[in-house]
């Protein structure tokens, strides 16, 4: 079986043997024309090579000789950063010579800077080339040193980098500058961007950067300031000046100019900003940019015009005021002054013109003024000298006028600037003074010595002051009145009314009353008192002032006389009453006996004799006679003003009355000689005036024509009217008779005697007067006036 | 017409009586001394007086006081009332016509002045519309 196997194992390593055989010859073959390939490409490269090589050799040498003359350093290493070469400029830089020691460039760079490096590697690697690598390396003697090294990798002849070369260039310099300017921008953009001044960056009015302050200032972001232009921000410009400026900067003729312009902020509210304008230009000399800065000077505006407001109210007052003012400096010469300055020293200039004016001889020029003249400059010179404050100098001047002087040196900071003189006219006041201090001795006087008693109290009614009239009055001491209260100790009868009285004057009102009081001794006491409310220099009031006056003499007879009065009235009253009672209880009486005498003589006329009529008709007569009698003292006692009604009564009226009542005789004419006035009075009694006149004048006239004429005229306080008849006259006895009771002149029946006096008493109540002119068988003319 | 005379002096109710008679007038008279008296009258009849005829003198109620009572009074008011009078006071005057009197005789000193305006009186207040009680 094992044979079998192996048998098998042979042919079939037999037929494997065989395929591999053929496969050979196969491969053979294929290598054989692959070699034939391969023999002429690399012929072909070998010819390449040869030039290549040759060519790189002459490039090397070609570089060899650049690098040896190159100013930059100039490094080749390799890619473990070994110096393979460097040239001389580079040994100089770096302090280091390869050829003496082994020089690894990644040790010369800073560590900040390594992991830059790393990467600057791989991408140079990658890549091939480096360019612009920048950082700081150490020299040999430890300095810092920017460089700025480009690089290129070197390959061997199978394109497999082997080296790197590079060329150093030293900007330290540079780096610094730029550092120093970055630092310095960075410093500026602080600035800048703290600045209280706004800045704005302006190209042809365009803006282009602002800082925040401006931005706060106008109330736009710089995002919108950026799209606006100059023109949008600002108030067009009304300044001449301002306008001429900005003129010339766009000209080219101006760098900078500063004016105060006025803004437009966002919220529509304008500002005032002083603005400085700067050209920048470039070196062709045209503008570049403008620069603004822009300071906020509202505020300093206000204050300024408030300032100046309140310096024009200041000059107002003072050229107003009723003070002279003159303001010298330390020279002597005047910086201010006004015109009641002028005025008082009759300068016929204005207060303006005298600013400048040298005052060092004012004093003896306006001496001629003053009364004392020397006095005068001798005091102005002493004042000038000591240089304190002098105040309330009183000068007289030659007018009568009376000057109050005050002088106030003034000192800043203890070096003397000058001084103010104020001149003010006290005339009035000082002469008001005067005449107040006079009037005051004259009433303090009369006060003093007046018989009427003087009162002060205060609120609280305690007693101020008395004289000594009031003491007398009272009966008190003046120690026992003062500092008391006055209600307690003036005993005063009616004392609410004295309360009510107080309260009066605490309103301001003054009245006069009377009260009672006990003095001291316990009479009783009439006083007239006068309150009037007493003020303080405040017109606020502060108590009271009485003046009293004891009337209780005038009181007691006053008293007296109303008693009088009373009881007069009470007694007339009586006494009429009295007249008419009477005169019914006689009247009466005289009646019965007329009617029974008459009814005697009717019923028993067949009876009696002749004699017996006679007896009777004389008994008639006689009662007659006394009925009259009694009517006429009836009238004459009613005759009073008590009853007396005033009314508007026409004379004329009253005498054509008059003709037709009483009886007038045939013979004899009544006649009115001009229109009798018209009288205020009573019409009964003015009836019985005329009637009893013309009844007594028509009565007595004997003449064939009698005649009574009635006329009247008038004076300013009468009216006077006359009648006059052409009777038979009065004998001048008895002129005066006449017109007293029961003086009866006449021989006839009728005349009672009472008529005239009638007459005299009705006269007598209108206050006019009676009197008359008579011749004995002329006539008589009774002339009476009454009062208007 | 019937014709109350109140007065005090009988010589005065005399020279009425005889007055009216005289002139044969057919008037009748009541007599009364005094106002109280002239009340009394007047309350106690239900034949009320024309017209009285007064005097203001007088005792115990004068003429005044009675006028007023009178003028008071709802039913005696309407009767007409003549003062007759010797009293020429002003005052006496004006206080009958305001207390309210239809006349105001004085008395005149003569007799026959007295009848002559007695009769005026009567004979006027006779031709009267008069209120009747």
């Amino acid at each position: 079986m094992l044979c079998k196997m192996a048998e098998k194992e042979v042919l079939l390593l037999k037929k494997a043997l065989e395929r591999q055989k053929k496969a050979r010859i196969q491969a053979e073959k294929i290598l054989e024309e692959k070699s034939k390939e391969l023999y002429d490409v690399t012929q072909h490269l070998k010819e390449a090579n040869s030039q290549l090589e040759n060519l790189l050799n002459e490039k090397t040498s070609e570089l060899d000789g650049v690098f040896i003359n190159i100013i930059d350093p100039y490094v080749v290493m390799d890619l473990k950063f070994n110096v393979i070469n460097m040239n001389r400029s580079a040994k100089e830089f770096l302090g280091y010579d390869h050829n003496r020691e082994r020089l690894n460039l990644k040790q010369l760079v800073h560590p900040e800077y390594l992991e830059y490096t790393w990467e600057s590697i791989q991408s140079l690697l990658e890549v091939g080339t480096l360019k612009n690598y920048r950082a700081k390396i150490f020299s040999k003697d430890g300095t810092e040193k920017w460089v700025q090294i480009n690089s290129s990798l070197i390959y061997d002849k199978e394109r497999k980098p082997i080296a790197a070369q590079g060329i150093i260039r030293d900007i330290t310099n540079e780096t610094e500058i730029r550092q120093l300017l970055d630092e310095q921008k960075r410093q500026l953009d602080i600035i800048v961007g703290n600045s209280p001044l706004g800045i704005a960056l302006t190209i042809k009015g365009k803006i282009i950067k602002v800082n925040p302050a401006f931005e706060n200032l106008l109330g736009y972001s710089e995002y919108e300031l950026k799209r606006l232009h100059v023109k949008d921000i600002t108030v067009p410009e009304e300044n001449e000046e301002s306008i001429r400026l900005i003129d010339q900067m766009n000209k080219g003729r101006l760098d900078t100019f500063s004016i105060v312009k006025k803004y437009l902020r966002k919220d529509g509210t304008t500002l005032f900003a002083k603005t400085t304008v700067s050209a920048v230009k470039n070196h062709r000399g045209d503008v570049d940019y403008q620069v603004a800065l822009v300071e906020d000077i509202s505020k300093e505006r206000e204050a300024e015009e408030r300032t100046k407001a309140s310096e024009n109210r200041l000059a107002t007052l003072i050229s107003n005021l009723q003070t002279g003012v003159l303001l010298e400096d330390e020279h002597r010469t005047i910086s201010l002054t006004n015109q009641m300055f002028c005025d008082l020293f009759h300068i016929p200039v204005t207060p303006e013109s005298l600013k400048g004016a040298d005052c060092s001889n004012a004093a003896e020029d306006n001496k001629k003024y003053f009364k004392d003249p020397e006095n005068f400059v001798n005091r102005i010179e002493t004042i000038l000298q000591n240089r304190k404050v002098v105040l309330k100098d009183e000068l007289e001047m030659i007018d009568g006028s009376i000057l109050e002087r005050d002088y106030i040196p003034i000192f800043n900071q203890d070096i003397y600037k000058g001084h103010l003189w104020t001149y003010q006219d006290v005339t009035l006041r000082k002469n008001y003074k005067r005449n107040l201090e006079a009037q005051k001795e004259k009433y303090s006087s009369i006060i003093a010595n007046m018989n009427l008693g003087l009162i002060e109290v205060d609120l609280e009614d305690t007693i101020q002051l008395v004289n000594q009239s009031f003491c007398n009055m009272s009966g008190f001491a003046e120690t026992e009145l003062v500092g008391q209260k006055a209600s307690e100790v003036l005993n005063l009868i009616e004392r609410d009314l004295l309360k009510e009285k107080n309260e009066k004057r605490l309103l301001g009102e003054s009245d006069s009353y009377e009260v009672r009081v006990a003095h001291k001794d316990g009479r009783t006491r009439h006083w007239l008192i006068s309150g009037a409310p007493r003020y303080n220099e405040a017109g606020q009031a502060v108590g009271s002032i009485g003046i009293h006056l004891d009337i209780t003499d005038q009181k007691q007879l006053e008293l007296q006389k109303e008693k009088l009065l009373r009881e007069l009235e009470s007694s007339n009253q009586g006494l009429q009453e009295y007249a008419h009672i009477v005169s019914h209880d006689l009247k009466s009486p005289l009646r019965s006996i007329s009617a029974l005498a008459s009814w005697l003589a009717e019923d028993y006329k067949e009876v009696l004799d002749d004699n017996g009529l006679f007896n009777l008709q004389q008994m008639q007569e006689k009662v007659e006679s006394m009925d009259r009698l009694i009517s006429g003292i009836l009238k004459y006692s009613s005759i009073s003003h008590d009853t007396s009604e005033h009314t508007q009564v026409d004379l004329n009226a009253v005498v054509n009355e008059i003709r037709e009542i009483i009886f007038i005789p045939e013979h004899v004419n009544v006649l009115i000689m001009n229109t009798l006035p018209v009288v205020l009075a009573d019409r009964t009694k003015i009836y019985q005036l005329f009637q009893n006149l013309i009844g007594n004048a028509v009565v007595h006239i004997e003449a064939e024509q009698g005649l009574v004429e009635i006329s009247s005229s008038e004076t300013r306080t009468h009216w006077q009217f006359n009648i006059k008849d052409n009777g038979i006259g009065i004998a001048p006895e008895y002129h005066e008779k006449i017109f007293k009771i029961f003086q009866s002149i006449g021989n006839g029946e009728r005349s009672t005697g009472i008529g005239l006096s009638i007459v005299k008493k009705i006269i007598d109540l209108y206050e006019g007067s009676i009197w008359l002119d008579s011749t004995i068988g002329q006539g008589t003319t009774f002339h009476f006036t009454l009062k208007k | 017409m019937n014709i109350l005379l109140i007065e005090d002096d009988t010589i005065e109710t005399m020279k009425l009586q005889r007055t009216v008679s005289k002139l044969q007038l057919r008037h009748g008279i009541l007599e009364a001394k005094n106002g109280e008296e002239a009340l009394s009258l007047l309350e106690s009849t239900n034949a009320l007086p024309d017209i009285i005829l007064l005097d203001l003198n007088m005792p115990r109620m004068s003429g005044i006081e009675f006028l007023k009572i009178l003028k008071a009074d709802h039913r005696l008011k309407y009767l007409p009332t003549i003062v007759l009078t010797t009293s020429e006071n002003r005052a006496d005057l004006l206080e009958c016509y305001e207390i309210g009197i239809a006349g105001y005789i004085i008395k005149p000193l003569k007799y026959e002045d007295y009848e002559l305006k007695l009769q005026k009186v009567l004979a006027y207040w006779d031709i009267n519309e008069l209120v009747k009680a």
